[in-house]
């Protein structure tokens, strides 16, 4: 825009409408440009529009604006004043306003003297103020801009001003690369005072310097490295870059400094690697070139490298395929192995639950916190529960064995075995009570379930529906109450025929009759004996014989025991001696049992031991046990014969010899009876040896120990006692 | 002595030589003895005749000895009085019938092989007061 000719049209234009006053005001409002008339002594008579927006206002508030307020420099109105008293007119003055908003900024006016209902005024319009507004600003963000990459940059910007070449400003970045407190501190040094006192290639910094800032002078600008030095004395490496602002000879320069020292560290670690890859390289590519004999030298040496480097990770990756092939068989195989293994074990526990399943006895598998885990089917036949009933539960809740018809408690034997990890029985008279109440003989047998270790996993308890077989043994037992009645009859019989026949009530009997009819009852004796005997084993061997214990001294029983054999021990001229403990306490024993014992022992003794010779009983006791011992001076026990005197039937040669009527059942029966109240029975033989009149060596003498716990015997419950002799 | 005539014994027996030992003995001992082989013919013997002891065996055909006992003390209150030794040879495991037994009175048990006949004699005359 062609700033001057306008002005003047518009001046032209305006001159002859300024006379009258009011038609000048319309027609200035209308002008887009700032116009105002001002008052010699600086009042603003008149604005328009745009001139209230020009400074500021919006042209609304007519407040008395002096002009003196508007000027920014008061300096500069006097200027205008004296050029307009001169000329008359001024042209593109250039002048600085005061916003409404304080900030001041430069305008540029024309102004005219003239006159304002007859007054001597004033007259200025703005010109370009708009594009010189928007210059401004632009100017202005220009500024900002720079002011803000001034201060924010990272190189180090700053000025340096001839002739000296000194800096004289930096920005922050420069207090910072080159180390100094503060900009003051920077200011007055020159390049060369912030380095070595020599640069890398050899040459006097303060020359190179010089060098380098005339070359930027006269070409407009310089890029170049060099080698600064902070003020610390730390050398680094930068780049510069010299420009040239302002003209001749005014002309100053812009320094923009760049620490490339990482970039540097950079460049020699890229180096390194360059030098090293190139001298891998001419290592490899002889070996390459003869690898690579039969290919075809396609491209360089470069692609053969690469080559043989795929060809090496081909040959390791083909190893590691064979290794991982080798693994994976072997897993394979394992676990073709645990799979056997399983299927062994799965077959195995089929078939140990087939044979649960199908086994005729009742099966109960309790695990150690005594929760049922197994009931098989022929547990649920004979008791009468379903499996659903007591898998899951505890078993002392769902199933009762009793160790007797007539016992309310239930058996704690499974309890036992689960606590201990001892076997257990249940014989008969055992019941267990069927889901309807109604109790079913069984005979079980509980046996503890032990891992490795031995510790206890539970147990199990193998029964069977005994009914039958008690039904057998009531058979059993009535048969042998029938045979013996049947037995008996004709023994009685004989004994009252001839007793009748020895009383002489049925006439009189002559010496030899006498001796025949006692040979007869003799025999009929021994036969009854027999028959007793029988019954006895029988019972012993059903476990029905009863155990009642009672107080009892044992002197009184061995003396009666003694008693009852007097007179045959008076017929052999046998000695007795009797030998009582005197701590002797009296003790809970079945004197029944004990005399059949006692009975036994003393008429083996008897039996075996030659006229004249002597028999001692003695009782005494240790810590848990009364100890009964019959010893005698007889022939003694074989060793031969040793092993089997407590079997049925059996008699030692020897004993053959002397008592062909001994039927051998004696011992058998008594070891029955003394286990039957928890005790033991042993026997030693020879006591002595001697040598007989031919010669021989003999043995002499047996002793039987019999014990019986200090405790006493346990009553026992059972069917039928033993008869006595 | 309380009754100068003949006691009168019932004699329940199925074996004929016991029966007739037995007849020999307690003749001869001064009683007046009846027999009956079986529990059935001694039942009705009992009944009607009121013995003043009845020795009773056990193990007899159509009806056993307690059977015969239970029927005799259930019969009257004669019958329930009546003193009745239990003369047999069998001796019962069966312990529930040796109670039942024993329930209905018998003043004792004895096994003929375990006795003289004797003896049994003496027991007789003792349950009876004699002597």
């Amino acid at each position: 825009m062609a700033l001057p000719e306008k002005k003047e049209k518009t001046s032209k234009k305006v001159e002859p409408f300024i006379r009258s006053g009011k038609n000048a005001a319309a027609i200035f409002e209308s002008f887009p440009y700032p116009i105002g008339i001002a008052s010699r002594d600086g009042k603003l008579i008149y604005a328009n529009l745009a001139m209230w927006q020009h400074m500021g206002y919006s042209g609304k508030e007519k407040i008395d604006i002096n002009i003196n307020d508007i000027y920014a420099n008061p300096a500069e109105r006097e200027e205008l004043l004296k050029i307009l008293k001169k000329e008359g007119k001024a042209i593109n003055f250039r002048t600085h306003f005061k916003h409404k908003d304080g900030s001041v900024y430069e305008s540029c006016l024309n102004a005219r003297m003239m006159k304002f209902d007859g007054l001597d005024c004033i007259l200025v319009i703005i010109s370009g103020a708009e594009e010189l507004k928007a210059a401004q600003q632009e100017l202005k963000e220009k500024d900002e801009e720079i002011e803000a990459f001034y201060k924010n940059s990272g190189d180090a910007i700053m000025r340096l001003a001839p002739p000296s070449w000194k800096f004289i400003a930096g920005n922050p970045a420069t207090v910072k690369m080159f180390g100094v407190k503060n900009e003051e501190e920077f200011n007055l040094l020159a390049p060369w005072e912030l380095s070595p006192e020599y640069q890398p290639d050899g040459q006097l910094s303060s020359v190179k310097a010089k060098e380098m800032i005339e070359k930027a002078v006269n070409e407009g600008s310089n890029f170049f490295e060099w080698t600064h030095k902070k003020h610390t004395g730390e050398e680094f490496f930068a780049t510069v870059f010299l420009i040239r602002v302002g003209t001749e000879p005014k002309a100053s320069l812009l320094a923009i400094v760049r620490d490339i020292s990482e970039q540097k560290k950079e460049e020699e670690i890229l180096r390194n690697f360059a030098e090293t890859t190139r001298a891998k390289i001419s290592e490899i590519i002889p070996t390459v070139q003869k690898i690579s004999l039969d290919m075809p030298p396609q491209g360089s040496g470069e692609f053969r490298y690469l080559l043989s480097v795929m060809d090496e990770m081909i040959n390791t990756l083909k190893e590691r395929n064979i290794h991982l092939e080798h693994t994976r068989k072997a897993m394979a195989s394992l676990a073709e192995d645990f799979s056997l293994e399983k299927q062994k074990l799965a077959d195995s526990k089929t078939q140990i639950e087939t044979i649960i399943t199908s086994i005729g006895d009742g099966v109960i598998v309790i695990n150690s916190d005594g929760v049922v885990t197994l009931f098989n089917p022929t547990a649920e036949k004979i008791s009468g529960l379903d499996s659903s009933d007591v898998v899951g539960k505890k078993c002392c809740d769902v199933i009762h064995f009793y160790a007797d018809e007539k016992n309310e408690t239930p058996s704690e034997l499974i309890k036992e075995t689960i606590r201990t990890g001892v076997s257990k029985k249940l014989g008969l008279p055992a019941v267990l009570k069927r889901k309807d109440g109604v109790k079913v003989p069984v005979s079980d047998s509980i046996s503890p379930l032990q891992d490795a270790s031995g510790k206890i996993l539970g147990c199990v308890v193998v029964f069977s529906d005994a009914s039958a077989e008690r039904e057998i043994d009531r058979a059993k037992s009535e048969f042998v109450s029938l045979a013996s009645h049947q037995l008996r009859t004709p023994i009685s019989t004989v004994a009252w025929f001839i007793e009748m026949l020895l009383s002489g009530e049925v006439g009189e009997v002559n010496d030899k009759q006498r001796e025949y009819l006692e040979e007869v009852n003799r025999s009929n004796q021994r036969m009854g004996a027999m028959v007793s005997m029988l019954l006895n084993i029988s019972r012993i061997e059903m476990g029905t014989f009863i155990i009642e214990p009672r107080i009892t001294d044992m002197e009184k029983l061995i003396d009666a025991s003694l008693a009852s054999i007097r007179p045959l021990l008076e017929k052999k001229g046998i000695s007795v001696e009797k030998k009582i403990g005197e701590d002797l306490p009296l003790v809970n024993v079945d004197q029944k049992l004990l005399g059949i014992v006692m009975d036994n022992l003393l008429t083996n003794s008897l039996s075996y031991t030659p006229t004249g010779g002597k028999i001692s009983v003695s009782v005494i006791k240790n810590n848990h046990d009364m100890i009964i011992e019959v010893s005698d001076n007889g022939i003694g026990i074989p060793k031969e014969a040793q092993p089997k005197m407590f079997s049925k039937l059996f008699r030692a040669d020897n004993a053959k010899e002397i008592d062909t009527d001994g039927t051998g059942i004696g011992l058998y029966m008594t070891k029955s009876i003394v286990e039957g109240w928890k005790g033991t029975i042993r026997f030693v033989s020879p006591i002595t040896t001697k040598i007989s009149s031919k010669g021989k060596e003999e043995r002499v003498g047996t002793s039987f120990f019999v014990t019986v716990p200090l405790s006493g015997m346990t009553k026992k419950e059972g069917t039928a006692e033993l008869l006595a002799k | 002595m309380e009754n100068s005539a003949k006691k009168k014994l019932l004699i329940v027996e199925d074996e004929p030589s016991a029966r007739k030992v037995m007849a020999e003995k307690f003749t001869r001992e001064g009683f007046d003895v009846e027999m009956a082989v079986n529990g059935e013919e001694g039942l009705a013997f009992a009944i009607k005749h009121h013995p003043d002891l009845v020795l009773l065996d056990i193990i007899m055909p159509k009806m056993d000895g307690i059977t015969m006992l239970q029927k005799l003390r259930e019969d009257s209150d004669w019958g329930k009085q009546v003193p009745v030794i239990i003369l047999t040879n069998i001796t019962f495991d069966d312990e529930k019938k040796m109670e039942h037994l024993a329930k209905l009175g018998p003043e004792c048990y004895l096994v003929k092989a375990d006795w003289k006949l004797a003896d049994v004699t003496k027991k007789v005359e003792e349950l009876l007061g004699m002597k």
